[in-house]
């Protein structure tokens, strides 16, 4: 495994993760190139939802290297995190907000001008078909529904990596197809 | 609770803060707030307003004076101080909790340039900001009684908001240690309701008994209502300065904690 300076999103070697004396992550080594399409398959517990905690900043490496857009994370986490977008596990959108306000709120984060906010918010309504429940609470949407809106809330600053942790949990096959 | 032990690890450390990130935190807190704003400033007040009622005029007919002050006097000061401590706490302890555990707000803040110390500093000028808020209100209500005697009365901004920044660190310190929403039963019964009864608000902690006299130096809320009193009376009382450098000082020393505790407990 070699690293290509501008050409991976992702180089990670001998990257390892333990929690205690519990490895969770043992010495892999993968590089993912801009513009590639990278699956991580694996059973429960194989340490996928570790891998992707690492890539965002939000779990400390324990061992090895890893670049993400050819920044290490821990010393560059605000430029990284500017430049990526992510869908977690678990959902995470703000019950308290309705959707619309999720995706502005969340644009504000990012820094984006009001205007622009408002445009990207709309364009991505429309793309996840969520655009009739703009003014609903989150915490009315289906399982399905707000997972689109996560999916969508992570496309809002346009990034450049895309990391998806099991992004089709609760997504019909139609919108499955959609998001291809 | 082994979990816990490392929970302080790296306090010491510079924090990373981008104010104008930590702004948008507190924004969308606010944002969330101004929703029930109405109805949540009208249940709030509803309590120390009844205090006010039932100790300041039901009690008052029986106690003579405090220090040369009526009942109501003495007591409605403090209670100023006691609606924004309680403002305060429950905030930074039952909805910081449901925003960081349950609902995964926090998780999904720090996945854009927002750091973890922006969120917890965020949610410290939150908590303050409706602290200051319900003390402002009720201080309203006070002066409808008529025991504001000072324009200089203005000036319990500072110890409110030093008192409020003090809570929010203690209830976030909690918040970071606890397990589940029940033991935030313990905070309140343990620490929040021992110093609404004893911190001075309702009578004079000199009257303690001596062996545990010592006690309310120790609280925020006693400092600041030391403080606050003689402003809204007008009175001039040299202790106040003593008092304002206790709640600074507190305030820097106690900052750290909560910005590492909570850091440390979600980022593993
Ligand atoms: N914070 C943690 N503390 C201790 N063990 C953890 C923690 N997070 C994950 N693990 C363990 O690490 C292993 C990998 O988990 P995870 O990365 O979530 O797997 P996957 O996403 O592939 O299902 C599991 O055995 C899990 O229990
Ligand atoms: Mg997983």
């Amino acid at each position: 495994m070699t690293y290509h300076a501008g050409a991976q999103a992702i180089f990670a070697q001998n990257l390892t993760k333990r929690f205690g004396s519990f490895t969770a992550v043992n010495n892999i080594s993968f590089a993912v190139s801009k513009g590639e399409c990278f699956g991580l398959l694996g059973p429960n517990g194989a340490g996928k939802t570790s891998i992707a905690r690492m890539i965002i900043g939000f779990s400390p490496i324990s061992e090895g290297k890893l670049l993400v857009l050819d920044q290490d994370i821990h010393t560059h986490a605000r430029e990284v995190k500017a430049r990526i977008g992510v869908v977690a596990q678990e959902d995470n959108l703000d019950p308290e907000l309705t959707v619309l306000e999720n995706l502005l709120v969340y644009a504000n984060y990012f820094r984006l001008p009001r205007n622009v906010a408002r445009e990207r918010a709309e364009e991505i309504l429309k793309f996840m078909d969520l655009t009739d429940k703009a003014g609903a609470v989150v915490d009315e949407l289906s399982g399905g529904l707000k997972r689109r809106l996560t999916l969508g809330r992570a496309l809002i600053n346009r990034p450049e990596l895309l990391i998806l942790d099991e992004p089709t949990t609760g997504l019909d096959p139609y919108a499955r197809q959609t998001n291809r | 609770m082994t979990k816990n032990k490392n929970l302080l690890q790296g306090w010491y450390r510079k924090p990373d803060i981008d104010i104008g990130l930590t702004y948008r935190v507190f924004y969308r807190n606010l944002k969330v707030f101004l929703k029930t704003w109405k109805a949540n400033i009208m249940f709030n007040f509803l309590e120390p307003l009844l205090y006010l009622w039932a100790m300041g005029l039901g009690l008052g007919m029986y106690v003579s004076q405090i220090n040369g002050l009526s009942y109501l006097e003495f007591l409605a000061p403090g209670l100023i101080a006691s609606s924004a401590m309680f403002s305060t706490t429950y905030e930074v302890t039952y909805n910081s909790y449901t925003r960081m555990a349950r609902e995964k707000i926090f998780h999904g803040m720090v996945a854009t340039p927002v750091s973890m110390d922006d969120v917890v500093l965020g949610e410290i000028l939150y908590g303050t900001f409706k602290g200051v808020l319900y003390g402002l209100v009720f201080f309203i209500v006070v002066a409808f009684f008529g025991i504001v005697h000072s324009p200089f009365a203005i000036f319990i901004l500072f110890p409110l908001f030093l008192m409020t920044v003090i809570l929010s660190n203690l209830s976030l310190i909690w918040t970071s240690l606890a397990p589940n929403y029940d033991s935030f039963g313990y905070f309140f019964t343990l620490l929040i309701s021992p110093m609404f009864l004893f911190g001075g608000i309702f009578f004079p902690v000199e009257s303690l008994p001596a062996g545990i006299r010592f006690l309310p130096w120790f609280t925020p809320l006693y400092h600041a209502v030391e403080a606050i009193r003689p402003m809204v009376l007008g009175l001039s009382d040299y202790s106040v300065s003593g008092h304002l450098v206790w709640l600074i000082v507190v305030t820097v020393v106690t900052l750290p904690f909560p910005l590492t505790m909570v850091k440390n407990k979600l980022i593993q």
